[in-house]
């Protein structure tokens, strides 16, 4: 299922400065997401996999350092790109839905401000703006921001408009988010724990949601999540991240039904069952970055530790047509061979 | 069971890691060291000046008509002043006043201002609404409005100015204090210890508190600039303290009338005062960055 | 048989709503709305609601962190009120709780040995050196080592250790009944599964009775042995666990189920069809009348908008409160009353019953 790439993370690693010392957070990732794709990025607290999601949009915090890699999104490298460039791209082709509805929008503007406010600033950004006419085409934008929060399913768009963030629920604010992901028609959302603030209900709602909304769009999506479920219902590919490295790449149904890395196994057995049974978890922490394991990162924790994971880092390797996985317990022709 | 779980060496090593932790954010903030050691510097003045004064028997009553006005020179760094006293010398002794003022005046508002504070904000009722109400009542008159009043009714000495100050400083403390604990209070873990049975008392002092101290210290440095300044004032206006102290508004009230031409008397007491507070507020703005650092690394969890 | 360890009966909590300068009362919130039930000793008990369910306010009040509105509560059979203060404090130490954010629950400024002594302080037990003893000999029964952890600040601690730490602070006076408020929920799921474990370990080496208050249903599976469902401060639908799961009987119990995200094909056949539910949880201010559920249940019948229902009992422990399994109205139970959901109407935006 190669669809056409759209963006590409290739050999990606990003240091950061801390009083302790350099500390290795991304080290050496791979990613890629096609066209209309929906990737999910799972990984759990500190794996690195918001800290990703921040380095494409250019969000990175001052200590960060990208040492290596590119990020290629429409032919474009996003990591050369000056600040200026980089936000024309923001919002507009690529866009970030955020997690936590109750904060992610201002309460001292109403939603229909929030939104108006985004087309407006792209109105009068682009080429051949016409601050003059920018009053008679207020009502084409305004009919926009209507059909998108009726894309999004809210009841009554016209009300809502005028409405202030808190006086919505909070499945209403999330939607609005999507809204305003959406509003300019990017060719990449990235959802970053979306409706984890949420009850299950409604999330499950929300996402199903989103799903169909993408899909007739075309958009493709990277969801970030530590929630496997949420992964696999929305997604048609999933990496698994631990300790800033991509250790395992599937289809979706393919991963659920069988994992190849230990880590991810540990991770799938670890969730509770409706049966009653519930994994042991998995022995140990992750890594310190700044001492990290010399090769495989996850060895100190690895049921299925051998020698060789303490002196080789094992690459990602492809080992059946669409699954990757980062472990010397398989064997590659190609990487072993040579 | 006579088992060492640990040893005290082990807990010096931890604090001794903590302390160079805080200070490594500290460091890193130029302009906050700089106001460190300004202020250190005043401080080590203040306590060593009657050692490091080149002539200590200026500061106080002392005359020399012989040599008055003395332009500044090797012998006498600041010059003379109206009677012959090393100006130098009586900066020197003011930077004592000047800080005990401060240490004296912001002691009392904190002995009252926290404790009303606290017992405002931790428990409602007509008791927190009255002491908050003569809170604002407080608070509506400008201090040094009120500190005037005050050491005009009482003799105009030094101690009757600092308590005039007090008077009108405690209450900001109070208000601090009350948002403070008001916010920490709907805290999971002051919950937490509730269920353990804890009393509000021990809640209040023991759980509260601590949680508050931030913006208290760093009020606390900024305070010292301000107070330092409202002293001076009431200095100045001679209300505070009196001639022959060598209170650095003492002095400027006494060279002003000489400026411009013997510029050195009311000058360098002046530069004096603008470096004190120019000292404590970069500390004070440098302790606030590094405690808002800690604040948000502690919220935003591991 | 176990004797019950705590007894809730017609507890209410209402919380009045009220503005302007002499607090007028315009409103109330029903938080907990009528709730009885048995927590048998040495069992769990898991209690299971979304937000505005009522479900950490009844916590609360079964351990006397909130006094009940109404409604006796008891304890080993004494009623928590009118007990004078030695008694009250003699009972409040067999009660502890967990809560949920490990973040906020520990206080910042104290280091881990005065957080977990602190209860050990509190009722004035022991010498300082005795409470040091007891403070490291619980962290070893958290599995964390007293060296590395005595003295460490909170915000030097990973989410799994800080819930261990509160634990221990849990245990510290050898209660017999804990409430776990939400343990797991701000956890990775694989420092999840090492809490639930410690947890079972800790209940089996101490006898302790827990209750349980999870919105994550699967995870509630793997915990408890009876679960009990909320609403808008009533409880639904009470089963044993197992029970629950294979035949749940309140449309509001079918429908969380069947939301449940499995990750399993073998789960699948465990769960029932996607039950889209319409519009969202009401505001515990504005509770509807009759059954709170009735506004966007989709097996409503006439009558569900005017009766609340009362607890039925449809199999042994199992009660539901719903008309559809009261003998008044023909007990006609659920079948054929589920809407099937094709995929296609999915996508369409079709879902049952539609956004309100």
């Amino acid at each position: 299922m190669q669809a056409e790439p759209l963006l590409e993370i290739r050999n990606l690693s990003i240091h950061f400065h801390t009083y302790e010392g350099r500390a290795r957070v991304i080290n050496g990732i791979e990613l890629v997401i096609g066209k209309g794709e929906s990737v999910a990025l799972v990984g759990e607290t500190g794996c690195g996999k918001s800290i990703t999601a921040k380095a494409i949009l250019g969000l990175l915090p001052p200590n960060a350092e990208v040492v290596s890699g590119r990020i290629l999104f429409q032919g474009q490298d996003l990591l050369r790109l000056k600040e200026e460039e980089l936000r024309r791209i923001r919002g507009r082709h690529i866009a970030m839905i955020f997690q936590d509805p109750s904060t992610a929008l201002n309460p001292v503007f109403t939603v229909g401000e929030q939104l108006m406010d985004v087309l407006i600033y792209r109105d009068t950004q682009g080429p051949g703006r016409r601050k003059d006419g920018a009053f008679r085409r207020h009502s084409a934008l305004r009919q926009r921001c209507l059909e998108m929060l009726q894309l999004v399913r809210i009841p009554d768009p016209e009300a809502t408009m005028a409405r202030y963030p808190n006086e919505l629920s909070g499945g209403m604010r999330q939607r609005v988010l999507i809204a305003l992901a959406l509003l300019q028609g990017p060719e990449l959302v990235i959802a970053d724990e979306i409706g984890t603030a949420l009850d299950v209900s409604i999330q499950d709602q929300i996402l199903q949601e989103l799903k169909e909304l993408v899909r007739t769009q075309g958009t493709s999506v990277l969801y970030i999540t530590h929630n496997l479920g949420v992964a696999r219902m929305v997604s048609d590919r999933v990496y698994v991240m631990y300790a800033g490295e991509v250790v395992e790449v599937a289809p979706t149904d393919t991963l659920f039904r069988r994992q190849l890395h230990p880590y991810a196994q540990g991770l799938l057995a670890a969730v509770p069952r409706l049966t009653g049974a519930i994994g042991g978890g998995i022995e140990g922490r992750i890594p310190d970055y700044i001492a990290s394991p010399p090769a495989c990162r996850f060895e100190p924790r690895c049921p299925y530790r051998m020698p060789i994971c303490t002196e080789v880092r094992p690459p990602l390797v492809e080992v059946e047509a669409g699954r990757w996985v980062a472990c010397h317990l398989y064997p590659h022709p190609r990487r072993d061979g040579a | 069971m006579a088992e060492t779980i640990i040893t005290t060496q082990e807990i010096w090593v931890t604090r001794r890691e903590e302390a160079r932790r805080a200070w490594y954010r500290f460091r890193s903030s130029t302009l906050a060291l700089v106001g460190l050691g300004i202020v250190l510097g005043m401080a080590a003045v203040a306590i060593l000046a009657p050692y490091i004064a080149p002539y200590p028997q200026h500061a106080g009553g002392f005359v020399d008509f012989a040599n008055t006005f003395q332009p500044p020179s090797r012998a006498h760094l600041f010059g003379t002043d109206d009677v012959g006293r090393d100006v130098f010398t009586r900066v020197l002794f003011g930077a004592r006043i000047s800080l005990f003022t401060g240490f004296v005046v912001l002691s009392i508002a904190l002995a009252i201002g926290i404790p009303l504070g606290l017992i405002a904000g931790y428990w409602t009722g007509w008791v927190s609404s009255l002491i908050m109400r003569i809170t604002d009542v407080f608070l509506a008159l400008p201090s040094i409005v009120l500190a005037l009043a005050v050491a005009a009714v009482l003799k105009p000495t030094l101690t009757n100015a600092m308590i005039a100050i007090a008077f009108t400083w405690w209450p900001w403390y109070t208000r601090l204090v009350y948002g403070e604990v008001l916010s920490i209070k709907q805290e999971a873990f002051v919950e937490a210890s509730r269920s353990v049975g804890a009393s509000p008392w021990r809640i209040a002092f023991r759980e509260i508190l601590p949680n508050a101290w931030s913006p208290i210290v760093v009020k606390l440095t900024l305070d010292m600039g301000f107070v330092i300044l409202v002293e001076t004032g009431l200095s100045f206006l001679g209300l505070g303290a009196q001639p022959p102290t060598p209170a650095w508004g003492t002095m400027i009230a006494e060279g002003r009338i000489y400026m411009p031409a013997n510029w050195w008397l009311a000058t360098f007491p002046g530069l004096a005062i603008f470096l004190t507070v120019l000292g404590f507020n970069l500390l004070g703005d440098g302790l606030r960055d590094v405690f808002d650092v800690q604040i948000e690394q502690w919220r935003g969890g591991a | 048989m176990n004797a019950a360890l705590v007894e809730a009966i017609d507890v209410r909590k209402i919380f009045p709503l009220t503005t302007g300068l002499f607090r007028r009362r315009v409103g109330e919130v029903r938080a907990v709305d009528g709730v009885t039930l048995t927590v048998q000793a040495g069992e769990t008990l898991a209690v299971v609601g979304e937000s505005g369910s009522g479900k950490t306010t009844l916590a609360k009040v079964l351990i006397g962190l909130l006094p009940p509105t109404s409604g006796v509560i008891r304890f080993d059979g004494v009623p928590l009120t009118g007990l004078d203060d030695r008694s009250w404090r003699s009972i409040r130490r067999q009660m502890q709780i967990v809560f949920q954010d490990p973040a906020s629950s520990l206080n910042p400024r104290k280091r881990v040995k005065d957080i977990v002594g602190e209860p050990l302080e509190v009722h004035g037990i022991g010498t300082p050196a005795e409470r040091l003893r007891r403070v490291a000999e619980l962290l070893e029964r958290v599995e964390l080592p007293p060296r590395d952890f005595l003295f460490r600040y909170p915000h030097t601690l990973s989410g799994g250790q800080r819930q261990r730490v509160a634990i221990a602070r849990a245990l510290a006076l050898n209660p017999k009944f804990v409430v776990l408020d939400e343990p797991t929920s701000a956890l990775d799921v694989s420092v999840q599964a090492k809490i639930v474990a410690l947890l079972r370990k800790l209940q089996q080496e101490f006898t302790l009775t827990y209750l349980f208050i999870s919105h994550d249903l699967s995870l509630v599976r793997t915990v408890a042995d009876t679960i009990a469902v909320m609403y808008l401060g009533k409880i639904v639908e009470i089963a044993p666990a197992g029970e629950l799961f294979r035949t749940p009987a309140h449309p509001y119990t079918r429908a969380l189920l069947s939301a449940i995200p499995v990750v399993d094909d073998a789960e699948r056949a465990l769960v029932p069809e996607r039950i889209p539910l319409s519009g969202e949880i009401p505001s515990a201010a504005r509770i509807p009348p009759g059954c709170p559920f009735h506004p966007r249940c989709y097996a409503r019948i006439e009558g569900c908008e005017r009766i609340v229902p009362e607890p039925v009992e449809i199999a042994p422990g199992h009660f539901v409160r719903c008309l559809l399994y009261d003998p008044a109205f023909g007990a006609p139970g659920l079948a054929g009353r589920v809407p099937v959901i094709s995929r296609e109407s999915m996508g369409r935006g079709g879902t049952v019953g539609g956004m309100g």
